[in-house]
């Protein structure tokens, strides 16, 4: 089989790789159960703004839940789901078998290993009180070495491959790991992070966290999945990978922008803001790219599992713009430090990360095991968690405007606590809806793997020829 | 040459050195940020509350990262990078459900009240939504004799004696220990600046704050300005005259198409006669005469009283015109209000209640009552301990305020009280605070 770099392999996807298809199942399977569990946390911890004396225990307390909810989403839920999906993208796209199964299962293990104690060590009060990296340091090690043999595999696999190119997904998926890599190292070293150093580390580390290892691997696996569901290619291959280099020269900079207004130095601060700005340059090319790979489409997208990656463009439209936008410093000090920043990251790790997640479970499951999710479930997964998520934003969108007014007016702080109130309640009702949506899913993924099939029909239906 | 090695080993190569340049190297440099000059080590104690902090995640809600912007106003001055010199894990934070924590120890200095808090935070503040953390603490029957019991309100005590542990007491002794030292001034020789220095003093923190606000975006954070087109403040003429006129109308009314040192300036200056007080002029018209080398004489806000009213100024620094000229005790009732809340209600109760026991009420009290009001503004400034009032003895010490708020802050705080719940003191006046500081 070969093929030009912009007609892109629409392979036969008969369910022929019974390792892979294990792999695959094994991971997003593992995945969802830490989205469930971690996403029940983050409920919990939500109702306690309403409610500060309910469950007043150290191991359910807020500052222990809160690192639990936000990491487990991170390193347990979205990083298993997408080295999973990557591994099969990394074979299928290659038109090769994955490289060592037994590999895989070893990095399932150590991303697992790494998840419950850092989990577990959390809830018994170890913290090393860095946001998105409070695992203790041997725990990051463990997580560290579970990216290092997944990408070793990804790698292996695409060597095999049977044509000189390499798909576009596989430059996301693999670069986005190797340099995850690079973070978590010079994150872990203690040498230069002292006081304000460490400050500045910090102001690198929690956006790359993001914008180097869970925005390149949505996008590359969304670059697969997405061709697949509407069986046509990518609008642009070049576009792709233009978006791929600029991503990565951009993205490491604008770190500081977490930190205006702080004692950080100015012009560090200013440089991340130019920066965040060029930001702009890979989000729209990305965009455009999905947007006009959508055209035509309207008509029949509603009833695809395709609609949950034109979720996830726009999420990441939104989110990606928003967060140029927040970064100007007549904006960000309105909205600094404000729930405004919770809301923003919701939208990016939710609407845009996990919907894209879910857009490739959903297009490459069903292709791997041979079984097919029911496609009202799918229905109620979807509303239930998009209109979670809008209603979710949406409140604390305003409550973070309203707390950075309150501070601005010279109003006494615990006027802002009083004022967000009732939209912290609202929060509470999106983040129901959004952990209903992931019992759904939940029962999809069983569907889809041990679960009764419901092929044919389905397979009918969400793939229009 | 092999196309896979050259996507994934390129790039990660080009990451590896942003990495470095973005992340390792402002590492290197900004972790030998001196201290700034006053700040204390933490004590094995507190370093230990520190870590209680942490794994309690204190830093989710908390900030301490004061930013020169006017809703941080409250919290203290701004935070100095040398503020975090002992701070390792630093803790500056993301995020303010709760106030900001760099200067708690002199916001809120009673290690009782924090005790109170932490297990209980609803027991001093009603509206709060902090966590309790009663794990902090132990609940014995007989009180050992080392030890002080926590003193809370009825409806939030358990059945016996609550006394903190020793994970509440080194957390207590962290909260304590965050203090924000004053910044000195940083020009040789400059004159020394602080509200004791009379009533020409200035608050050098207010002014800067005031004028990161107001006027660095176009003069330049270090006054240096923009070639062309903002001009610089540092060595100015105007800035620097004996004079203040010149300088305080500009500040009032703007400028525009001036020629300054030879150099024409189109860009127009915005008048701030209606955005800023007399005292915000002032704080920030001191702070340009006392920052980047200039020397000009300092003013007081009736120097900007006398220049909005066109009135001609003689200045003479060793004479100053005296802030303090008003007679008839006025006072702003949301002022006042706004201000017991932020310094007297956590203890005193917003409604002036206070908790029995621990912290007197107010409403009803005879010194807050009396007609001479000596006893109630003395209290004010100096603090109290230990006293006996209605034949309960209070053992919480109360803190001082001298040094955290101006005479017409205290007077306002004192007017409040003497005029809210059912209270009918008579009012206070500036003057009678500025006399009772001067007594020692």
């Amino acid at each position: 089989m070969s093929y030009t770099a912009t007609a892109i392999p629409l392979r036969t996807a008969a369910p022929d790789d019974p390792a892979l298809a294990r792999v695959l199942a094994a991971y997003v399977a593992s995945a969802t159960i830490w989205l469930v569990l971690t996403t029940a946390v983050g409920l919990l911890v939500s109702f306690k703004f309403a409610y500060p004396d309910f469950a007043t225990t150290p191991a359910l307390s807020f500052g222990r839940l809160r690192a639990i909810h936000t990491n487990g989403t991170f390193y347990a839920w979205a990083s298993q789901a997408l080295i999973g999906l990557a591994l099969f993208v990394a074979a299928r796209s290659s038109g090769a078998r994955l490289y060592s199964e037994r590999l895989a299962w070893i990095s399932l293990a150590l991303l697992n290993l790494a998840a419950v104690l850092g989990t577990v060590t959390l809830d018994f009060g170890f913290n090393y009180g860095q946001e998105y990296r409070e695992w203790l340091w041997w725990i990051r090690v463990i997580l560290g070495l579970g990216l290092i043999t997944a990408v070793w595999n990804m790698i292996a696999t695409v060597e095999q491959r049977d044509a000189e190119d390499i798909y576009i997904s596989n430059w996301y998926t693999i670069g986005g790991t190797l340099w995850t890599i690079v973070m978590v190292v010079v994150s872990l070293l203690p040498w230069y992070q002292f006081g304000l150093g460490q400050v500045a580390v910090q102001a690198f580390f929690m956006h790359n966290a993001v914008g180097l290892w869970f925005t390149p691997l949505s996008l590359g696996v969304s670059y697969y999945a997405l061709p697949k569901l509407l069986n046509r290619p990518i609008y642009s291959y070049s576009l792709g990978v233009f978006a791929f280099w600029t991503n990565l020269i951009f993205y490491p900079i604008v770190g500081a922008h977490h930190f205006e207004f702080s004692p950080l130095p100015w012009w560090l601060q200013t440089t991340a803001i130019v920066f965040s700005v060029a930001m702009l340059v890979p989000v729209l090319s990305g965009t455009a790219n999905f947007l006009l790979t959508f055209r035509g489409t309207h008509e029949w997208i509603y009833r695809s599992p395709a609609v949950f990656i034109l979720v996830a463009v726009y999420g990441y439209l939104l989110g990606s713009t928003q967060g140029t936008f927040e970064a100007f410093r007549s904006l960000q000090q309105l909205w600094h430090l404000t729930n405004y920043t919770v809301g923003h990251s919701h939208l990016t790790m939710y609407g845009f990360v996990t919907f894209a997640i879910w857009g490739g479970v959903y297009a490459l499951l069903p292709r791997a095991t041979g079984k097919y999710p029911y496609n009202l479930a799918m229905g109620i997964h979807f509303w239930l968690s998009a209109v979670g998520v809008v209603i979710y934003v949406a409140a604390l969108s305003a409550a973070g405007t309203i707390q950075g007014l309150d501070w601005f007016r010279g109003l006494t702080f615990i006027q802002s606590v009083e004022d967000a109130a009732p939209y912290w309640l609202w929060r509470s009702v999106g983040g129901s809806l959004m952990f209903a949506g992931h019992l759904v899913f939940a029962f999809n993924v069983w569907t889809m793997t041990y679960g009764r099939s419901y092929a044919e029909l389905a397979a009918a239906k969400t793939v229009p020829v | 040459m092999n196309r896979l090695l050259a996507i994934s080993g390129g790039s990660t190569l080009i990451y590896t050195g942003l990495a470095v340049l973005m992340g390792v190297l402002p590492g290197i440099w900004l972790s030998k940020v001196p201290p700034t000059p006053g700040l204390k080590p933490l004590t094995p104690l507190e370093a230990r509350g520190r870590d209680v902090y942490v794994s309690e995640g204190c830093f989710y809600c908390h900030t301490q990262q004061v930013r020169p912007l006017s809703g941080d106003k409250s919290f203290g001055r701004p935070s100095a990078p040398g503020d975090y010199a002992y701070q390792t894990t630093e803790l500056l934070g993301s995020e303010r459900n709760g106030p900001d924590l760099s200067n708690i120890g002199t916001r809120q200095s009673s290690s009782i009240w924090q005790f109170i808090h932490l297990y209980q935070p609803r027991a001093v503040v009603p509206q709060s939504i902090m966590p309790a953390y009663p794990w902090l603490f132990s609940v014995v029957d007989k009180l050992p004799p080392e030890e002080k019991a926590v003193s809370l309100p009825p409806e939030f005590a358990p059945g016996g004696t609550v006394i903190p542990n020793d994970d509440g007491k080194a957390l207590v002794a962290y909260l304590l220990s965050l203090k924000q030292p004053a910044l000195a001034p940083t020009q040789p020789g400059a004159v020394p600046l602080s509200r004791s220095s009379g009533p020409l003093g200035f608050d050098a923190g207010k002014g800067a704050a005031l004028f990161a606000n107001n006027c660095a975006s176009c003069h330049g954070a270090e006054g240096k300005g923009v070639p062309g087109t903002f001009p610089p403040l540092a060595g100015d003429p105007v800035v620097n005259a004996a004079n203040p006129t010149a300088h305080i109308g500009a500040v009032l009314h703007g400028l525009s198409g001036n020629v300054i040192n030879g150099q024409k300036y189109e860009a127009p200056m915005p008048a701030f006669a209606d955005q800023l007080s007399d005292q915000e002029i002032a704080d920030i018209i001191n702070h340009e005469r006392s920052s980047w080398g200039n020397r000009g004489a300092l003013i007081s806000a009736a120097d900007v009283v006398a220049a909005r009213a066109n009135e001609p100024l003689q200045k003479q620094p060793t004479k100053p015109v005296s802030p303090i000229a008003a007679p008839a005790p006025t006072f702003d009732p949301a002022e006042g209000s706004k201000l017991f809340a932020e310094n007297c209600a956590a203890c005193h109760g917003a409604e002036g209640k206070g908790v029995p026991g621990t912290f007197p009420p107010l409403a009803g009290d005879q010194v807050v009552n009396a007609t001479d009001p000596a006893e109630h503004i003395t209290t004010m400034l100096r603090g109290l301990g230990g006293k006996a009032i209605n034949g309960q003895k209070y053992e919480v010490e109360m803190p001082p305020f001298a040094d955290r708020l101006s005479d017409q802050q205290i007077a306002d705080i004192i007017n409040h009280e003497r005029t809210s719940w059912g209270n009918h003191g008579p009012l206070v006046t500036l003057a009678d605070i500025t006399k009772l500081r001067a007594k020692k």
